[in-house]
């Protein structure tokens, strides 16, 4: 209990003494930190845009009159089946009818021309993905001889570039999302490595001077790591508290800027996600630093 | 003399080591008994910081054995070094002092990596610091003390937990005169209570003042050894 203690303090003490080799470190920490936090919010961000945007995107396929319940329920479990099928939607010609007559486009003379005793419109389903690819799937699957002759019409075909263009488009963003947060990433830990090379290698004659006096291994190495883990500390608890603020500021000045409405979207998603973000933060940040040390301590001291 | 005295604390047995092709140590040999005060002397490169680091183990010899206080140090465990090393007192040169440590917290620090308590911290700082003449100056960092002060809680922190043997490379090197002699009277003082010391050094002054038996090394041997000896290199 002594020695832990006495570790403890160690650490401690030589953080605060140090205090610019700390300030330095934490700081080079808390931009890494604040390259990790804004990936991750800008990355939420985009994926809820991209979520939205497929939400807002499904295919129908119409049947004929001749096809039987029975097929048409087929081809749904068939699909249901499918994992990248989010859901798929029976239309009877009665919820035709409705969606039909609801419609505000439909001039008045034409939705009276159809009458429920009366009805031409086609039963359908209406088939929603998280994968735009699987769009080009059902398309195939109708086209099949057991099916083929039952479709009346799809809204793949008049969609299709629609969708591809969607689908490059979104599949796009989120490569470059990951590519950007990746490169961010990548290059401030190799910045905050180095740095934290550098202050071990600074403090290596203290190191020496601490085994000649006969401090056993746990003795030199574990001060080091916990000063890692302050660094890591510290800079998450700044750099929350820099996007927060930096969130906050962009919301109340974002009325007047053309960046408003993406503020609008962003705002929320931090707030939502405050703790996964900071959690985030908070692992790097202690992996960063505490892993940098423990690797510098390896690679610069000979114990 | 008792029984244990009759046995060496030390024993440098054939020992050599070479860097790249040089041999630092070649075949040297060296008995010290208990309570001895021992100087090394000789030009510099002629072996004495090799076999000093090699008592402290920084570094292990090409050949021939070590023994301290009946234990080949050749042998120890990365595990055991620190162990074997809080036995000893070790004094440099350039004092090597943690620079963000007070004089007291250097001190402290060889206790605490021995688990020592608290209450056996507080008890023997003060003694240890009285002895270097270092009263008053607990709270003040190294660099605020002049070089004889530095060398002083060095050989403060050597002390403190007691060892049975003093090793002391070059520790008037940096200092003035006067400071010299301060610290090679607190090295005799330190002797007369019964710890072996070993001082190498170049100070002729302090050498033919002293009049302990000198070593002398020339060329990684040994070539002389003399009980009351003199400055003869």
């Amino acid at each position: 209990m002594l020695r832990i203690q006495r570790i403890i303090k160690a650490a401690f003490l030589s953080f605060f003494r140090n205090g610019w080799l700390s300030l330095t470190a934490t700081l080079i920490l808390t931009l890494a930190l604040l390259s990790v936090g804004a990936s991750l919010v800008i990355s939420l961000s985009t994926n809820k845009i991209v979520k939205d945007l497929k939400d807002k995107v499904d295919i129908v396929v119409n049947f004929k009159d001749e096809a039987s319940e029975s097929l048409i329920q087929q081809l749904k479990s068939d699909l249901m089946v499918r994992s990248n099928i989010q859901s798929v939607r029976y239309i009877s010609k009665e919820d035709a009818l409705r969606e039909f007559k609801s419609r505000a486009t439909v001039k008045t003379e034409v939705r009276e021309l159809v009458t429920p005793d009366d009805n031409p419109l086609p039963r359908g389903l209406q088939i929603q993905s998280v994968d735009f690819d699987e769009y080009a799937y059902v398309a195939e699957l109708i086209k099949k001889p057991a099916y083929a002759s039952y479709v009346d019409s799809s809204s793949y075909e008049d969609n299709k570039l629609l969708i591809e263009n969607i689908s490059n488009g979104t599949k796009f963003v989120e490569r470059l999302g990951l590519v950007l947060s990746l490169f961010f990433i990548v290059i401030s830990m190799l910045v905050v490595f180095n740095t934290v090379k550098l202050a071990v290698s600074f403090k290596s004659k203290e190191i020496e001077i601490m085994r000649l006096v006969g401090a056993s291994d746990s003795f030199v190495r574990v001060p080091f790591l916990i000063e890692g883990f302050l660094y890591g500390l510290f800079a998450t608890v700044i750099s929350t508290a820099l996007i927060f603020v930096g969130i906050a500021l962009m919301d109340s000045l974002s009325q007047s800027t053309v960046f408003a409405r993406f503020v609008d979207l962003l705002t929320p998603i931090y707030y939502q996600e405050f703790w996964f973000i900071t959690g985030v933060q908070v692992l790097v940040g202690v992996f960063i630093g505490v892993g940098s040390s423990w690797l510098s301590i390896r690679k610069n001291v000979k114990i | 003399m008792n029984e244990a005295e009759r046995h060496p604390l030390i024993e440098v047995k054939d020992v050599s080591k070479k860097y790249g092709s040089n041999f630092a140590l070649s075949g040297a040999s060296l008995n010290i008994f208990p309570r001895e005060f021992v100087i090394l002397v000789g030009p510099s490169g002629a072996g004495k910081s090799t076999l000093i680091r090699l008592l402290i183990r920084e570094e292990k010899p090409d050949g021939g054995r070590i023994r301290v206080a009946g234990r080949d140090i050749t042998k120890l465990s990365s595990r055991e070094l620190p162990y074997y090393r809080r036995n000893l007192g070790i004094v440099f040169q350039d004092y090597k002092l943690l620079p963000t440590r007070t004089v007291w917290e250097n001190i402290a620090y060889a206790l605490e990596v021995s688990d020592a308590s608290e209450e056996d911290i507080q008890k023997r700082i003060p003694k240890v610091l009285a002895a270097v003449n270092l009263k008053g100056k607990e709270k003040d960092y190294p660099d605020q003390l002049s070089g004889g002060e530095q060398q002083r809680v060095s050989i403060a922190r050597a002390l403190v937990h007691l060892p049975k043997v003093l090793i002391a490379d070059e520790p008037t090197g940096n200092l003035d005169p006067q400071a010299s002699r301060e610290i090679a009277d607190i090295l005799e003082k330190i002797n007369c209570q019964g710890t072996v010391v070993l001082l190498a050094t170049h100070n002729r002054e302090l050498v033919d003042r002293m009049r302990k038996r000198v070593v002398v090394m020339k060329e990684g041997k040994i070539i002389s050894d003399q009980h009351q000896g003199r400055y003869t290199c």
